[in-house]
């Protein structure tokens, strides 16, 4: 984990995928790698996972347990995957806010539930997890699939999606994670580094931005350290669940 | 600390961490059980395999390794089949002298875990249903529900044909 100052204007470096680079210039570089792969972000995450990542999304959504009429924040929404799923849990009486630091995949997020004909009880917001434009105790659920690892700084992030869920709230996180039995580590690494890149520029033509995606899931706090990171950040009962070996982990913890 | 030659120890901790945890975490009850185990370590001996496991407990999540850091708390050893007795907290005679199980150390640990594994209650509709649809997942989960009552009924079936067995043998 990074163990420099992540605060804007506070001179302290971070990772860009393997590279260190100024707290204040990861934003931006995140921005650019999605603004390239907008357009073809679905192709990129069934690229990065054989397609599983629409089984994943699913099984995150089964066990959120949230309920009709209830008011939920995707954070990091990216093309509204969770939002689709979400909008159907909460019903007509609640409500699902679909948000993201980056205009251009907000933009296709939203076009793709109009085309999916998900009006009515969606919102959209341009939102930086780290400052959540949004009123204390506002949301029953916080969601976050596949963002909290592109976000500079990932404790501010934790704490302020604490502060908008109401007490009894719950937060969930799906996340790429650490892979820990070896023979699956070295088939994934090999995969990651090997063939996504080459994958990437073949069909993308874009390997350096699927360079980064890989590295930015090394460089991602494994399970039990996000775990710590939320329980500073004030959640309590806080766990995880493994999918895929560990591929991807589901984190969730609830307020107060 | 162990050292083994094939693969096969790690596939066997990996597929064992996966299936506990797959379980525990089917009932919302169970990470805060698990948690009060926090900073406990248990050790398994598996005689007849020659396999040690060590089992650490984290943010509600059992992790099953081959090392460990410190001594145990707690070490159980058994065959495969008597330490699967655990497993079977209805029929929690598996810390008698003649279940085959021994323990050394704090046996709370033990017992802590059968109280868990006794307790569970999972819940296999809830995710089911929300992959595959109500229908489809109700029908799943209550196939599910029959085929671990079943297994559960064959064990104990097997259990009192063996004792019955060596029973014959005694008298």
């Amino acid at each position: 984990m990074e163990t420099t100052d992540k605060k804007p204007g506070s001179g302290g470096t971070t990772h860009f995928g393997y590279r260190d680079v100024a707290v204040e210039d990861k934003t931006r570089l995140v921005r650019g790698v999605f603004e390239s792969v907008a357009g073809k972000y679905d192709l990129m995450n069934d690229l990065m996972s054989f397609g599983v990542h629409r089984l994943w999304k699913r099984h995150f959504i089964a066990i959120s347990n949230i309920h009709p009429g209830q008011r939920v924040l995707d954070l990091a929404g990216g093309t509204g995957d969770i939002a689709a799923l979400m909008s159907k849990r909460v019903g007509s009486t609640g409500s699902v806010v679909l948000s993201d630091i980056n205009e251009a995949m907000l933009a296709v997020g939203r076009q793709r539930m109009e085309d999916r004909g998900l009006v009515g009880n969606i919102e959209y917001s341009l939102v930086n997890a780290e400052q959540i434009p949004f009123a204390d105790g506002e949301f029953d659920a916080v969601t976050i699939a596949f963002g909290l690892r592109n976000v500079t700084d990932q404790s501010a992030a934790l704490k302020e999606m604490y502060r908008v869920l109401k007490p009894g709230g719950r937060v969930m996180i799906l996340e790429f994670s650490k892979v820990e039995f070896e023979p699956l580590k070295k088939i994934y690494d090999g995969y990651s580094f090997g063939i996504l890149p080459r994958l990437g520029k073949l069909v993308a033509d874009d390997e350096a931005s699927y360079r980064y995606l890989a590295e930015s899931i090394r460089k991602h706090p494994g399970q039990d350290e996000l775990a710590d990171m939320m329980v500073d950040a004030g959640f309590t009962k806080v766990t995880y669940r493994n999918l895929t070996g560990g591929v991807v982990a589901i984190h969730s913890g609830h307020h107060g | 600390m162990a050292e083994y030659v094939t693969p096969l120890p790690g596939m066997l901790a990996f597929a064992l961490e996966t299936a506990i945890n797959h379980v525990l975490q089917l009932d919302m009850e169970s990470p805060e059980r698990v948690k009060k185990l926090e900073g406990r370590l248990l050790q398994v001996d598996l005689e007849g395999l020659g396999i040690t496991l060590f089992f650490t407990f984290k943010h509600g999540v059992v992790r099953v390794r081959l090392q460990a850091e410190g001594k145990a708390d707690t070490v159980i050893s058994g065959t495969p089949v008597a330490l699967f007795s655990m497993a079977q907290p209805e029929e929690a005679d598996w810390g008698l002298p003649e279940s085959k199980v021994q323990i050394n150390g704090d046996a709370s640990l033990a017992r802590d875990l059968e109280r868990i594994f006794g307790k569970l209650d999972p819940d296999w509709e809830g995710p089911l249903a929300g992959m595959l649809g109500d229908v489809a997942g109700h029908q799943l989960a209550q196939g599910i529900r029959q085929g671990v009552e079943t297994a559960r009924e064959t064990a104990r079936s097997a259990r009192k044909v063996f004792s019955d067995i060596r029973k014959d043998r005694r008298s």
